[in-house]
């Protein structure tokens, strides 16, 4: 057992560690700003002709600040698809926006209450373990039935991201669970989510400035049916309120899971559209497969249709249908 | 210009040659930046733009279709299978070995069929996928399965061309000649006497090929009741003409083939007649009659008579006098005799001679006037159409005494795949030694047909002690087929083999990866197939 003073040493190193970790990144924060700044003097049409060694040496800063979360946002404009003349533009001026609102908030950090400061910590690249959350009495925690409504998979080089999208049957609150795979990773122990199934459970929240990443704190059983309906908008409208609703209170917001609950799906202009009742609609990913699209065209045979989706903002992603109360994954 | 499009310039020409006038953004973008006076342009151009962003956002409007949307809901007229036939159906999907998956597939598309059910939307495109792996057979026979959404899904999508379903009544009129001439085969299975109403009734409307292809299509299906459509045929349309061309002359071949192969037609029994001249009077002794050891059962002419001719040969058989064929004949008259020996049947050859068959087929095998020499080897110039008759005559007896004389693996796997169910079952039962992967997997049994129940137990066994005695083994395939013939009542006998003996054995690697795995696996959704109501 330590002493007192062995004890007092300890946590004034550890709270010298925290500032000392805390300053490294806020070094990072000030040096992307430049380059933030730089890029906006020279012009984003420079953007195609930089090579990879433009982005990675910031990149790599960023990684010796600690500060993968900002690493990660140089990384999409580096990944950004420049032969598109039509959309990146557009999407260099959202990655910066956000990046640029990120940076301030860093710089203002004293401002915010201690949770939020968390979040923040946690987009500029603090990592959370599983363990630490879930000891962590400040962890929010919600316990409910959790239907899956389905998962992407992103290859990343050597890395496989599977991200899984929840929503709480009682609760309606969406939930992301993500799980990392590479070749030394030992799954044998991970319990499998399913998809389609509704997992009774506790799920434990990553800071956020609203609850989003997940992960299964406790769990109890899985059923293969749903013994009730999940909340569903009724509109694209109603979606949309409740999409700016979580906007406002947290700007960097995305690929939310929603459900709405009557839409036809469409063919237009060579794009599937997912259309309500007010003929507001949006339009479905082009990441949705062939086969996907096809078994969602088939399923819903112009005929309205509950949807669970994912928000990219710009289009959906289609996970799953319901009908009656039987739900399928796409 | 908007306030986003003017930021937008400025972002993409770059500050330092297009410097921010702030009069030419909105008013309220303006007031929030004007306490920023102090810093940077380049930072004041950021906080504008992560504004304006989010103002954008914000008010971004919902997309709104002024198109009117009048799509009907496709109806179905018949029932989706039920639940459970899914849950078996994503087991088949998950199979790895596509040797084992289509076949399963092809058992399960069956048991929809007669239940008449379709398949549920849900599962379509993973169920098109797979069948269009699969042979043109089973894509024929799932078509009712489709539905009227897999149809529409099937015009819909390129990749699943192979799949368009033909109504039957449309094939045989609008059809490709190749799924006209499998409609055919079918109903000449099926329905022999349909088949050839259907034929005769559309017969003028075909072109010369056309017919030929029908016509060998009959000829693989012989049956008593094609006689009067192919009598006429022969006495007229295809009868011997001067000026006939190549298709006619093939033609009438191929009815004169038929027609030897019905023992009450006229042209059979005018043939026997014809050939009786030839056939060497038995010897009297008593040793030669009892032992029938006479090889010389018929003598073919060294030259031209009245019979073996090129012009009776042509106007009667349709055989081409200049056959690039002859030259692996010694004599053009061998030659004329092979050709009607692929087609005469040997009972009649029997009647004709008052020999025994066994001793026939001896005598065309090994007699020293058809004896000729093909790489290096002794044989008979008569084998090729005696082993063509095997397939036209289908006689159990036939391929059996075939099967004693011959020593090529090759030859003696395809007699075997010749023999009837019960036959190929029995005489592998003798000869076990000659069940390998090769032989079993082109058992004569139909599609859903399994082996017998004590078959498949002694072939367990006869595998069991092979493996177990073996050094090496390489026969990797003999699981996969052994798991799609394998009676399902011979489970509990794999089962007791791989635990009493194979697991006590320590057969570890063998056994279970290309033998029992597979086999049990399989077996599992079959028997789940067969218990689908």
């Amino acid at each position: 057992e330590l002493t007192e003073e062995e004890q007092l040493k300890k946590s004034n190193a550890k709270a010298k560690r925290k500032e000392d970790r805390l300053q490294l990144t806020q070094a990072g924060v000030g040096e992307l700003k430049l380059w933030l700044k730089d890029l906006i003097r020279i012009g984003l049409l420079e953007l195609p002709n930089r090579n990879a060694a433009y982005f990675d040496t910031v990149i790599e800063r960023m990684v010796d600040s600690k500060a993968n979360g900002l690493a990660g946002w140089v990384r999409a404009l580096k990944n950004l698809n420049f032969k598109a003349q039509n959309t990146w533009q557009n999407q260099a001026l959202e990655i910066i926006s956000k990046l640029f609102l990120l940076i301030r908030a860093a710089e203002n950090l004293d401002h915010y209450s201690i949770s939020e400061k968390l979040a923040i910590k946690s987009m500029l690249g603090w990592t959370f373990t599983q363990k630490e959350l879930a000891s962590d009495k400040n962890t929010i925690s919600l316990k409910d039935h959790w239907l899956v409504m389905g998962s992407t998979i992103d290859i990343q080089d050597d890395l496989t991201i599977f991200r899984y999208w929840l929503q709480g049957l009682q609760s309606g609150q969406d939930a992301l669970i993500l799980e990392f795979e590479n070749k030394f990773s030992n799954q044998a122990n991970t319990t499998p989510i399913l998809e389609g199934s509704v997992i009774e459970a506790e799920l434990g929240f990553y800071p956020g400035l609203i609850p989003h990443r997940a992960f299964i704190k406790k769990q109890k059983e899985v059923h293969q049916s749903l013994n009730q309906l999940p909340p569903q908008s009724e509109s694209w409208a109603v979606y949309q309120d409740k999409n700016l609703e979580a906007l406002k209170q947290d700007p960097w917001t995305n690929n939310r899971a929603g459900f709405i609950k009557k839409v036809k799906i469409l063919s237009s202009n060579q794009s599937l559209i997912a259309m309500d009742t007010n003929q507001n609609y949006k339009e479905i990913s082009e990441e949705l497969d062939e086969d996907k699209k096809s078994t969602l065209l088939l399923f819903s045979n112009n005929q309205y249709v509950s949807m669970a989706f994912v928000d990219r903002q710009q289009s959906i992603l289609p996970l799953g249908l319901l009908q009656d109360q039987n739900y399928s994954v796409l | 210009m908007s306030s986003h499009e003017y930021l937008k310039s400025i972002c993409l020409l770059g500050s330092d040659r297009q410097p921010l006038d702030t009069s030419k953004l909105g008013e309220t973008l303006q007031a929030y930046i004007s306490p920023l006076k102090e810093l940077e342009s380049s930072e004041i151009i950021l906080h504008a733009l992560a504004l304006d962003h989010y103002y954008r956002l914000a008010g971004r409007p919902i997309a709104k279709t002024t198109q009117i949307h009048e799509s009907v809901p496709i109806q179905e007229k018949i029932e989706n299978a039920p639940e459970n036939a899914y849950k078996i159906l994503e087991k088949i999907l998950e199979v790895e070995k596509q040797k084992i998956q289509l076949p399963l597939l092809a058992q399960w598309v069956k048991k929809i069929v007669e239940m008449k059910r379709i398949v549920h939307p849900m599962y379509l495109v993973k169920y098109f996928n797979l069948l269009t792996s699969s042979p043109k057979k089973v894509r024929t026979l799932a078509s009712p399965t489709f539905g009227e959404k897999g149809k529409w899904l099937i015009q819909q999508n390129q990749k699943y061309t192979n799949l368009i379903p033909i109504e039957q009544e449309d094939v045989y009129s609008f059809g490709t000649s190749e799924q006209r001439t499998l409609f055919l085969t079918n109903l000449l299975q099926l329905n022999p006497e349909k088949a050839i109403l259907l034929l005769q009734s559309n017969w003028d409307t075909e072109s010369s090929k056309e017919k030929l292809k029908h016509l060998k299509t009959l000829l693989q299906h012989i049956h008593n009741d094609f006689l009067p459509f192919l009598n006429d045929l022969y006495s007229n349309e295809f009868s011997y003409s001067a000026n006939e061309t190549a298709t006619q002359r093939q033609s009438r071949a191929t009815i004169a083939k038929a027609l030897l192969l019905i023992p009450n037609s006229e042209l059979h029994q005018q043939t026997l007649k014809k050939l009786k001249p030839y056939v060497v009077e038995e010897k009297g002794g008593l040793l030669s009659k009892v032992f029938q050891t006479q090889s010389e059962i018929v003598q073919i002419p060294e030259h031209n008579d009245s019979f073996f001719n090129p012009m009776v040969m042509l106007e009667i058989y349709g055989l081409n006098p200049k056959s690039t064929a002859m030259s692996e004949y010694r004599t053009d008259q061998l030659y004329w005799f092979g050709q009607l020996c692929a087609m005469i049947p040997f009972e009649a050859w029997s009647k004709l001679t008052g020999r025994k068959e066994k001793n026939i087929l001896t005598s065309f095998l090994k007699s020293d006037q058809y004896a000729i020499t093909v790489q290096g080897k002794r044989e008979s110039c008569l084998k090729k159409s005696l082993l063509l008759l095997a397939d036209y005559y289908q006689n159990d007896t036939y391929i059996l005494h075939f099967l004693a004389q011959e020593k090529d693996k090759t030859t003696a796997q395809n007699l075997i795949a010749k023999l009837s169910v019960k036959a190929w079952e029995m005489y592998l039962s003798n000869n076990f030694d000659l069940a390998d992967n090769a032989v079993l997997k082109e058992c004569p049994h139909q599609e859903k047909e399994t082996w017998s129940t004590a078959f498949s137990k002694q072939l367990i066994d006869y595998i069991y002690n092979q493996m177990k005695n073996a050094t090496h083994w390489s026969d990797y395939m003999m699981g996969i087929t052994m798991a799609h013939y394998l009676s399902s009542k011979s489970l509990d006998h794999l089962l007791w083999v791989n635990s009493t003996k194979a697991q006590k054995a320590g057969m570890i690697y063998n056994w279970k990866n290309h033998i029992f795995d597979p086999i049990y696996s399989t077996m599992a959704i079959r028997l789940e197939i067969e218990q689908l109501y």
